[in-house]
């Protein structure tokens, strides 16, 4: 599968290649800018003692009002130029790690949590596809600064000495501010934390709140360390008090110092007039620089969040092949598969044989790997030795779109996505015919509450609110509305009674007309209905059978016992 | 809700409005010192124009540093009315941020404890995240706007006083590019809004999206989804780029503006020099007000009343969401009853009309002092079941009574309480032990809850704790049985005639969840278990099996022996 986040470098070298035009045109305007900004003193300066030594008419002030004019064309073309690079390296990179996020088997999705690839998606994208803008927003100031410092001596080294020597008592004073208010920031983090803790814990405990009328009392325990945090902020503010007037003076005074050496080379005629003026404009570019150990953090930020995309795009994705799925009806092959999943070997050396058109109960204790079985068999997960086969062909060979429209899953907590329920169930393959979609939802057992809903299959699924049985139904449904060789059913009818469970099995098997099933079986009624049962004990297979012959083998028996004898989970001391 | 919200940050406001009311002699405070602290900015011009004409350009060293000298005083002076505004405006921040975080606290738990309304962690977010940016953000407002208000103000007076001509220029550029930037305001807001909403379409079609990540990839629907999430992207692409262009031509005219007073004087100064309007010194000065004040000044009023602004009122909106008290608040119940008799008559239970009933036409008498056990498999209605018996929902036909009394009417505060819910999830606080187990009976004596402790099997854990007076400072110290160990004993020394446990005993092993369900049946009062292991039905005087349809009801043998669902459940072969 093609990697379209790292195929070509870094995160961020993407976001500035897919800016194209935009990134160069943002670069190019902010040249202009800068070159203005650094100019435009010393030509005002000169125009002004040109002005005060010729009289009127003289070139250079229109020459300043020139560039004046084309600083700020170049300064309005900078924000167009940044806003069309940014969303067009978003664009880029959001698709891009959608791209490989679908391709993420069962192995890369449990890198991430979702809440964790949503703030990716979104944020992290976000960031990242402010390099181009990044870049002039550190260079421009700095490029402006350092001008600024070169103009001070140039006008008159004095001038740049006098900045050089109290410069650094300004950089050390701004550097005792930012250590003392961090100390103080670090406890009203820890305050503010526990606001967020114990807000988070009583929402948690709102059920036992609820049932103990405990809700005010619960209100004051959160508010406690709120009005801490408000102690703390205060005397934040006043240690920045003393400091804020420190700093508060010595720009001023820097400048002050500057415009009296600046003023005495006026009087020794060194200077023009125009250049003392250039001299003042100069000096805030000039201490610009102090202001630049905030861009050090920035770029921090942006690497961080081009990593984090980087870390989606060099997660595992499926392998895809190129072979056509060969004629057939579902036989399921594994040969000697083992997989690991997060460095802990789950299944070693499962090998087996399903002929097609037969229902298979996987069956185990809780952990032993059956989820990890089932996605083997989809190919949702590669295996790291042996062979799954499909009607022959290993899986790993087959192209995906072949692939998942031979086998579809029905999960115990099925996401219904789309927009309405028929919707929800064609969602992938827009072409099942309305009769089999009915006749899907009739064999899931979901027709009747359907039909209950508003808007029967057109009933819009936002704010829909449906029992987890019933989405388990539909969940159900989806699968059986596709015409697959193989079902796997993942715990996919737990929430519905062994009467139901039964019916429900009963109309699929008639449903899914000669259609491999692989089931994971909880309840012994539903291993005992299956035509075999793989039982799995210990990282492998343990036996296979019906589960009448499975039955005299008492540690097969122990698989359904274990709600009657638990095993130790938690010893409470 | 989101729509609203960013549509509408009007609203917002009105709570900052609030505190702003309470804290105006603050208010006056700050304006006062940043009258002050812009001082400097109405003499630099002028005393930097009398330095060069009285000073060194009139061959006078002294002189001219002396009015520098003067101009390095009043910067002193500024710099106190800085030191001085701090205190005001951190008073009107901090309080601000308290009350945001007052306010949705409260709202959030209230709303938490009726029936209907949703709670969920993003209100955490609002109460640290939002109202932290807030806080900043609010500081920048006014920390900006305040300096800089007085320094637009002050930079106008000192031309009128070197340059007039100069100032009515300088006067009319502000003018017209306020003007300009305040009729487009709005059509620019509802770009950003546009944005915003498109970036919040897509981040909940993203959410979705990969939270189904592993049903997009088992029924082969990437690209549907790709193309789905294609749309929402490139809307928001299209929507943040005309923001863009908005924003461009704002830029425009905001540089304008601040530029157009410099080309003025730079155009008129040369005949106003030779013909003795302007000294040199008062050009200068002039221009020292320009390129150091009004240029500035004019930038960060646009920026702050524009972008901050912005944000300000699409976060407060956003908070007061959070904080928006439940629509329909329970008044507390007050019945009262000390009896133990639960009778539930033809209950029905659904989640609005048209949902699938959970309960349907269950007929149940519970007898003071029963230990009554109920089981099902998952999603029959066990937890609903819970909530009807404990008074949290009502049914939707027919009644649950304690003693005749509708359990729904009943007060759960102390002393009264009449019903102990203990959930699956343990609730423990950050507290003292002490604080933890007595929060169902403040009144309770240390020897009660040391009887308690022994008979629920908490006496290791409390000791392990250093006692009573132990601290938990952080409840996830303690594990999950653990904490179920605090509030049974929580639970036991409650006053309540009937205590029902939904799944309360689930992380301790099976050995202590007996002893744990016996001390609750020894106690003389009526139990009602809702079991996550088969075995606490074994012990059981009665068992109900909940199912679809009516629920079995009956001892253990007589369940085993005629409901196969239950012969299922406790896995048949063991008798065979």
């Amino acid at each position: 599968m093609t990697r379209h986040l790292g195929d070509r470098g870094s995160p961020i070298a993407t976001a500035l290649r897919a800016g194209r035009g935009s990134t160069l045109g943002l670069v190019l305007v902010s040249a202009v800018n800068t070159a203005v900004i650094i100019a435009v003193p010393a030509l005002l300066g000169a125009a002004i003692d040109a002005a005060l030594e010729r009289g009127p008419g003289d070139r250079l002030v229109l020459v300043v009002v020139g560039l004046l004019v084309v600083g700020l064309i170049a300064e309005s073309l900078t924000e167009v130029a940044d806003f069309s690079a940014r969303t067009r390296a978003l664009r880029h990179l959001r698709l891009g790690l959608l791209g490989h996020v679908f391709t993420l088997g069962f192995r890369g999705q449990r890198g991430f949590t979702q809440g964790d690839l949503l703030n990716r998606l979104t944020d992290s994208t976000d960031q990242t596809a402010q390099s181009a803008n990044l870049v002039t927003r550190v260079l421009v100031p700095l490029l402006t600064s350092l001008g600024g410092i070169v103009a001070l001596f140039v006008i008159d080294f004095r001038i740049g000495l006098a900045f050089l020597l109290l410069g650094p008592v300004f950089v050390l004073l701004t550097l005792r501010h930012i250590k003392r208010i961090t100390t103080l920031s670090a406890e009203a983090a820890v305050a503010q934390a526990d606001v967020a803790t114990r807000l988070t814990d009583a929402i948690r405990g709102l059920r036992t709140i609820r049932a103990s009328g405990t809700v005010d009392q619960e209100t004051e325990r959160v508010l406690t360390p709120a009005r801490d945090l408000r102690g703390l902020s205060l005397s934040i503010w006043r240690r920045q008090r003393r400091v804020s007037w420190e700093t508060a003076i010595l720009a001023p005074l820097l400048q002050v110092s500057v415009l009296a050496v600046a003023g005495w080379g006026v009087l020794a005629h060194r200077i023009g007039v125009g250049e003392m003026l250039a001299a003042s404009a100069y000096l805030a570019h000039a201490m610009g620089i102090f202001a630049q150990a905030g861009s050090a953090r920035e770029i921090g930020q942006l690497r961080a969040a081009a990593q984090r995309l980087r870390a989606v795009a060099d997660a595992p994705g499926l392998p895809g092949g190129t072979r056509p799925l060969p004629d057939g009806r579902g036989a399921l092959g594994f040969r000697g598969v083992g997989a690991r999943v997060g460095g802990r070997s789950i299944l070693r050396d499962v090998t087996f044989e399903i002929p097609p058109g037969s229902t298979v109960a996987v069956v185990g204790e809780s952990g032993v790997g059956k989820t990890t079985l089932t996605a083997l068999a989809g190919g949702l997960l590669a295996p790291d030795t042996g062979t799954v086969t499909l009607d022959g062909a290993p899986i790993g060979d087959l192209r995906q779109s072949d692939l998942r429209r031979a086998v579809v899953y029905a999960f115990e907590r099925p996401n219904l996505l789309g927009l309405t329920i028929a919707d929800a169930l064609r969602y992938g393959d827009p072409d099942v015919p309305d009769a089999r979609l009915r006749a899907a939802l009739r064999s899931a057992g979901a027709e009747e509450f359907v039909a209950r809903l508003p808007a029967g299959v057109d009933t819009p699924l936002d704010g829909l609110r449906l029992s987890g049985g019933e989405v388990q139904r539909l969940g159900l449904a989806r699968a059986a509305c596709r015409s697959a060789r193989l079902i796997v059913m993942d715990d996919a009818l737990s929430s519905v009674d062994t009467a139901t469970e039964a019916a429900i099995s009963a109309a699929l098997h008639v449903a899914a007309r000669g259609c491999t099933r692989l089931l994971i079986a909880h309840r012994v009624a539903t291993a005992a209905r299956a035509d075999f049962v793989v039982w799995l004990h210990a990282g492998t297979v343990a036996g296979i059978g019906t589960h009448r012959e499975l039955l005299n083998d008492p540690l097969y028996r122990a698989v359904f016992a274990v709600r009657e004898h638990p095993a130790p989970a938690e010893t409470g001391g | 809700m989101d729509t609203v919200i960013a549509l509408r940050p009007a609203t917002g406001w009105r709570l900052l409005a609030e505190t702003a009311h309470r804290h105006r002699r603050d208010l006056v405070r700050l304006l006062l010192w940043s009258l002050l602290e812009a001082g400097p900015t109405l003499v630099s011009g002028a005393l930097v124009a009398a330095a060069l004409d009285r000073g060194f350009l009139a061959g006078d060293l002294a002189t001219g540093l002396l009015l520098l000298c003067g101009y390095a005083a009043t910067v002193v002076l500024g710099g106190l009315g800085a030191r001085q505004a701090v205190l005001p405006l951190a008073g009107i921040v901090e309080s601000l941020r308290y009350d945001l975080v007052e306010r949705t606290v409260r709202a959030t738990l209230a709303r938490g404890v009726v029936p209907g309304e949703s709670v969920d962690g993003r209100s955490v977010e609002g109460v640290t995240k939002h109202t932290e940016v807030l806080r900043m953000l609010l500081s920048q407002l006014l920390t900006v706007l305040r300096t800089a208000v007085f320094s637009l103000v002050f930079v106008i007076a000192g031309l009128f006083w070197l340059a007039p001509p100069v100032a009515w220029v300088s006067v009319a550029a502000t003018v017209v590019v306020i003007v300009v930037l305040a009729t487009t305001a709005s059509g620019w807001q509802s770009r950003v809004r546009e944005a915003l909403l498109a970036e919040e379409r897509l981040s909940g079609t993203a959410s979705a999206t990969l939270l189904g990540l592993r049903d997009v990839v088992a029924v082969g629907a990437a690209e549907r989804a790709t193309a789905d999430l294609t749309a929402d992207i490139d809307h928001h692409a299209r929507a943040v780029n005309r923001v863009g262009r908005v924003v461009a031509g704002r830029v425009a005219v905001l540089a304008l503006g601040a530029r157009l007073p410099l080309v003025a004087l730079l155009l008129t100064a040369p005949a106003a020099v030779s013909s003795g309007v302007l000294t040199p010194g008062e050009l200068l000065g002039a221009a020292t007000y320009l390129v150091g004040s009004l240029d500035p000044a004019l930038r960060a009023i646009v920026r702050v009343v524009g972008d901050i602004g912005l944000q300000i009122g699409v976060l407060l909106a956003r908070i007061q969401e959070y904080a928006r008290p439940p629509a329909h608040p329970e008044p507390a119940p007050t019945a009262t009853t000390t009896g133990g008799r639960l009778v539930l008559r033809d209950v029905e239970f659904a989640y609005g009309a048209s949902a699938e009933k959970i309960l349907d036409g269950v007929d149940l008498a519970i007898a003071a002092g029963e230990r009554l056990v109920i089981v099902g498999p998952s999603g029959a209605g066990k937890s609903t079941m819970a909530n009807l018996l404990a008074g949290l929902d009502r049914p939707s036909r027919g009644t649950v009574t304690l003693d005749g009394v509708p359990v729904a009417d009943l007060d759960r505060t102390w002393p009264h309480r009449a019903i102990t819910l203990l959930p699956q999830e343990a609730y423990v606080f950050s507290g003292s032990v002490r604080e933890n187990l007595a929060y169902l009976n403040p009144g309770v004596t240390d020897a009660e809850l040391a009887r308690a402790c022994a008979a629920v099997g908490a006496d290791e854990l409390v000791e392990a704790r250093g006692g009573l007076d132990g601290r938990i400072d952080a409840p996830n110290e303690l594990s999950e049985g653990q904490k179920q160990l605090v509030t049974l004993v929580r639970a036991y020394v409650s006053p309540s005639r009937v205590v029902v446990l939904d799944e309360a005993t689930c992380h301790l092993h099976p050995e202590r969840e007996r002893r744990a369900e016996d001390a609750f049946a020894a106690t003389g009062r009526t139990v009602v278990i809702i079991a996550h292991r088969m075995s606490s039905a074994m012990r059981a005087d009665r068992v109900v099996l909940l199912h679809a349809g009516s629920p079995d009801v009956g001892t253990h043998q007589e369940l085993r022996s005629t409901s196969p669902l239950y012969a299922d459940l406790v896995g048949y072969w063991h008798e065979s």
